[in-house]
């Protein structure tokens, strides 16, 4: 194999094991390990991109044994999307803070990454509780009181989703002896009914608090107020973006029923409204910008459970909607340390990332309403579409109000922060114009 | 061919962002009049003798691994003609109407560079692609004015309108499976009928039709002069673009007759575009705003091109497109006029300007004859437009609708009797005003001409949308030259024009002939106190229609406007309300979990 995606969960894990010995050299170790998984993250994509899914399996034990990596289009491009805009991010807010926080950081990311990349459930486990105990400690690192309070509002929580994670896993493996994603998967139609429901009733609801749908996402907003500007900015790219990729890969492979994709895509109908109407009267910017990320998780999550119907669109669509929201938010958030938009740097990134929020063309956004909107008039769903319109409309008020409010002439944001922005939020009008997406959705997903 | 105007246009609204104000206005001037050529050379295609350039009338675009269709057809053709001169006028305008070049002229390259896409579209991914292009780029152009109903009003009602676009686009895709517009026409039932609903209720958005005209008065009001006489002549005639394109050519109002056969969906059209022409004239007669004033007659006079689409008789629709070209160029003429107005004087209520025709006589010049346009004197094409419009309504006998009319044609020269008597005559308040800059004359000069034209030549003006009415299987009227013939009557313009003269020319010997006593309002007394020059209750302007104030207003102040707030209103109460499920405290979080958690499960288990 000339591809070996360990490396990308290996060696962001070893550099925050070498920094405690090296604080001195914390920020230049952290930024090389995540220089070296951006690369890699792009040279797997364009590997995918040319020649399909690979796997891996660790130190030669095959599967169901052994602990196995499966990547394939949608796993590639997300661990590509969150090596690339943690490498950014971090080199824009590392300096402001010590060895600790460049330790936590490769943490969180080596997580995500992981989550993506697993084929194991159990694996799966594992980096939610790396990537959730770094996203606490990071958040709480800005150490002031709204800082603890949304830090320990997301452990408590994440505790309980740890749990009901390890419980659904503990169910599973009880009736078919195995961690294995794809063994489950084709041994599933064995497993008692009950037991195989209320595994993915606690699988579900553990994830879903990491993937912030509501009524699980109590923590976001304090979470998403307290942590520093670029923690929330990780936070918006990193985590959730994983965690909304499990529960897709857990509803599409594992459990590929009518009643899941039922109730994810009322679940996201229901995250989707919920979100963008709390935002809508919401004055503090981050607040309003973490509601209105539920909001988007709800979305993404409706375009994952469409895709049960109509792969090819509901796909594109997933995948330009993670884009735009991932780079649209993330450089939003970094720009809401600055209370105006001063300068055309600044101007500009607010007003992309919110056109692509909203999902004006040739932004990433537009095609994954376009696409969307494809997949659920292919099912009628009249009522799931006008609710999405009536969303989109609230969105269009908030927004419009947020780009009103922060007009000014002042920036204080250093030029690190301005390049990062720039260039993340770049991405949705890349994406946009690029072919990439549809080549991806085309290509064989593992187990779908 | 096509593909080169595209990326032209793209290339130089990035190359505007970085330049300065005068060269922008310059790239972007010239640049716009390249797909000016084009519609000359399509001009043979539709029984025409002009120049041929060799430009294609149909063309595939492959962008992002997807294939835009786009394409001339008749009707665009008529639309783009009507539309896209304004630009590279307004864009000479502007030259020195801008102090500083800050994002002007790249957005309006980029909203121009979408009407001609949106106008070209032959599938509905270009069409929506384009449109929302259009959105954004007019959104990011009233964002510069910094008013927060403005801002949010539009973005709001931009996305409403492209949901409601995209919704009809997505039903229409759906029941046939092809994205091509030339396609429609295999679908019934509800879906047809839903879909073109839909498709109407987006496109009145921008045609500001009441009461989905909201946006506008903020929006008018406060935007670039520039800009908002490009919104209102260009880009508002989009949204009947798209009205035709459905109803007419794609043979809309044939699904909705045949799922509601009982029903006259064309009836209600026309009594919306009345009410529409009725209520906003009364407004701008109040308003005291120039622009508010101007905002609101834009949407009194988008209204007829409506009732023209609405009543649907080939007269009635020859009557609308006709209403809606001299519409692009009278009211961009307005606009730019008030534009320079305010650009000398700094002014905009009407109570605080004055006496300007002695010293921008020229200005003067340009928004007299539009108004002319305006309030249909028959000295310009305005009256043609409007008189095969009344006769259209009472041909059908359409009780209701023709009296609405003809009260808010009489209001229209009612509000732009104010305009004049207000801004240009009166006492000269401001004496050391000098006349608009010379680009901006010229501009304004140039505007006039199709209305001049087309008042001496009403037949040619018909020759032109001769191809679009017969693509759409409406015959087109009888006409010379000069003269239109319909069932009820001839309108020949020499005859008009030369009675009009002939009246003209005694009055005017006797307004000569007479004696003129001018006296300076400053050597007045008022009951022992000296006149004071500024106090507002003394201008002219001042209550100009109370009487009218107390009957009319009552009535139409509460408005859409206000709906729509209280609308607004609600859903920040049901925003408040559902912010108050994240209570703060971490237990209740953790118990909605657990209640997630055991609905789903049970969800599951016993369903």
């Amino acid at each position: 194999m000339v591809v070996h995606p360990v490396l990308l969960i290996a060696i962001p894990l070893i550099a925050a094991f070498i920094i405690p010995l090296a604080k001195k050299y914390g920020f230049a170790i952290a930024a090389g390990a995540m220089a070296f998984n951006m690369g890699y993250a792009i040279g797997m994509f364009s590997y995918i991109y040319s020649h399909g899914k690979i796997y891996e399996m660790i130190a030669g034990f095959k599967p169901p044994v052994g602990i196995f990596l499966a990547v394939d289009a949608l796993s590639a491009m997300l661990a590509l999307l969150i090596n690339l805009f943690a490498f950014i991010n971090f080199i824009a807010i590392g300096k402001e803070w010590n060895y600790k926080f460049s330790m936590l950081y490769l943490l969180a990311i080596a997580g995500s990454t992981g989550i993506v990349l697993t084929g194991d459930i159990f694996n799966m486990f594992i980096f939610f509780e790396i990537t959730a105990v770094a996203s606490y400690a990071l958040i709480a690192g800005k150490k002031d009181e709204k800082a603890i309070e949304g830090a320990i509002k997301y452990m408590v929580l994440g505790s309980i989703a740890s749990i009901f994670i390890l419980m659904g896993i503990a169910l599973i493996y009880s009736q078919l002896k195995t961690l294995n994603i794809y063994d489950i998967a084709a041994r599933i139609s064995s497993m008692d009914e009950k037991i195989k429901w209320a595994s993915f009733a606690l699988l579900l609801t553990g994830i879903g608090v990491e993937a912030e749908i509501f009524p699980l996402n109590g923590w976001v907003p304090a979470a998403y107020q307290g942590a520093s500007s670029g923690v929330a900015s990780l936070l918006s790219f990193g985590p959730s973006k994983a965690a909304i990729y499990a529960i897709a890969r857990i509803m599409m492979v594992i459990f590929p029923f009518h009643a899941t994709y039922e109730i994810a895509l009322y679940v996201g109908v229901v995250t989707l409204v919920i979100g963008e109407l709390a935002a809508f009267m919401q004055e503090d910017v981050k607040r309003m910008l973490a509601y209105s990320s539920i909001g988007q998780m709800g979305l993404i999550l409706i375009a994952f459970s469409l895709a049960s119907q109509n792969i090819q669109n509901a796909l594109i669509a997933a995948f330009f909607l993670i884009i735009s929201h991932a780079s649209a938010k993330s450089s939003l958030f970094l720009l809401s340390r600055s209370p105006s938009m001063g300068g055309a740097a600044c101007k500009y990134t607010g007003i992309v990332g919110v056109l692509s929020i909203i999902g004006m063309p040739p932004l990433a956004g537009f095609w994954g309403k376009w696409y969307l909107m494809l997949a659920a008039i292919n099912e009628k769903l009249w009522l799931v579409i006008m609710l999405v319109f009536f969303a989109g409309i609230v969105e269009a008020g908030y927004f419009a109000r947020y780009l009103h409010k922060s007009m000014g002439n002042e920036s204080k944001l250093n030029l690190r922060y301005k390049v990062a922005m720039v260039v993340m939020v770049s991405f949705t009008i890349l994406l946009g114009l690029l072919p990439i997406a549809y080549k991806m959705a085309s290509l064989p997903l593992w187990g779908w | 061919m096509l593909d080169i105007i595209f990326a032209e246009l793209i290339i130089a609204a990035i190359i505007t962002f970085f330049v300065g104000k005068k060269i922008a206005s310059i790239i972007a001037g010239f640049i716009s009049i390249l797909p000016l050529f084009a519609l000359i050379d399509w001009a043979n295609n539709f029984g025409f003798k002009t120049i041929s350039f060799g430009i294609e009338r149909q063309m595939n675009i492959s962008v992002a691994g997807i294939t835009l269709h786009l394409g001339i057809t008749p009707l665009s053709w008529f639309f783009a003609l009507m539309i896209l001169p304004l630009f590279p006028l307004i864009m000479l305008y502007s030259y020195s109407f801008f102090k500083e070049n800050d994002g002007f002229y790249p957005f309006m390259l980029f909203a121009f560079a979408s009407t001609f896409g949106i106008l070209l579209s032959k599938d509905m991914l270009s069409l929506f692609l384009f449109w929302e292009i259009m959105s954004w780029s007019s959104f990011l152009l009233v964002y510069r004015s910094r008013d927060k109903e403005a801002i949010i009003s539009y973005l709001i009602f931009s996305v409403f309108s492209a949901f409601a676009i995209l919704f009809g686009l997505m039903i229409l895709w759906h029941e046939n499976f092809s994205l091509l517009l030339s396609d429609i026409g295999r679908i019934n039932g509800i879906y047809g009928f839903i879909a073109i609903a839909s498709l109407i209720i987006g496109f009145s958005v921008k045609s500001v039709l009441m009461p989905l005209h909201a946006w506008a008065p903020f929006v008018y009001s406060k935007s670039d002069e520039p800009f908002v006489a490009f919104l209102s002549g260009g880009l508002s005639k989009l949204g009947y673009y798209g009205m035709f394109l459905f109803l007419f050519t794609l043979n809309g109002v044939k699904i909705l007759q045949n799922y509601t056969p009982n029903v006259a969906w064309n009836y209600l059209l026309a009594v919306v575009g009345s009410l529409s022409a009725f209520v906003a004239t009364m407004l701008a007669i109040m308003q005291d705003d120039l622009r508010k004033l101007l905002a609101y007659s834009s949407i009194g006079q988008l209204g007829y091109i409506a009732i023209g689409f609405g009543i649907g008789t080939p007269l009635a629709i020859t009557g609308a497109l006709f209403q809606a070209f001299n519409h692009a160029f009278f009211k961009a003429v307005l606009f730019l006029a008030a534009g320079a107005v305010a650009y000398r004087t700094g002014k905009w209520k009407i109570s605080e300007l004055g006496g300007l025709a002695y010293r921008m006589p020229l200005t003067f010049l340009a928004a007299l004859f539009a108004i002319f346009a305006l309030a249909a004197i028959p000295i310009t094409s305005g009256f043609a437009a409007k008189w095969l419009l009344y006769e259209a309504a009472i041909q059908q006998k359409y009780v209701f609708i023709a009296p609405l009319m003809l009260i808010a044609g009489v209001g229209a020269f009612l509000y732009s009797f104010r305009i004049l008597y207000g801004v240009f005559l009166g006492e000269n308040r401001y004496p050391d005003v000098k006349e608009a800059p010379k680009s901006m004359i010229a501009a304004m000069f140039i505007l006039m001409l199709p209305l001049i034209i087309f008042v001496v030549f009403p037949g040619y003006m018909l020759d032109l949308m001769k191809p679009a009415l017969s693509n759409s299987g409406i015959e087109s009227i009888a006409h010379t030259k000069f003269a239109i013939e319909t069932s009820l009557a001839k309108y020949n313009s020499m005859a008009v024009l030369i009675t009009l003269i002939a009246a003209m020319v005694p009055a005017f010997i006797i307004y000569k002939a007479r004696k003129h006593r001018i006296t300076s309002f400053e050597d007045n007394y008022l009951a022992g106190e000296p006149y004071e020059f500024h106090n507002p209750s003394m201008h002219a302007a001042h209550n100009f229609y109370k009487p009218l104030k107390g009957v009319v207003l009552p009535y139409f102040e509460p408005g859409a406007t206000y709906y729509f707030e209280k609308i607004y209103k609600g859903i920040g109460i049901l925003s408040n309300g559902i912010r108050r499920i994240y209570t703060g405290f971490v237990q209740d979080y953790a118990i909605y979990v657990v209640i997630f958690l055991l609905a789903v499960m049970g969800w599951l288990i016993w369903m």
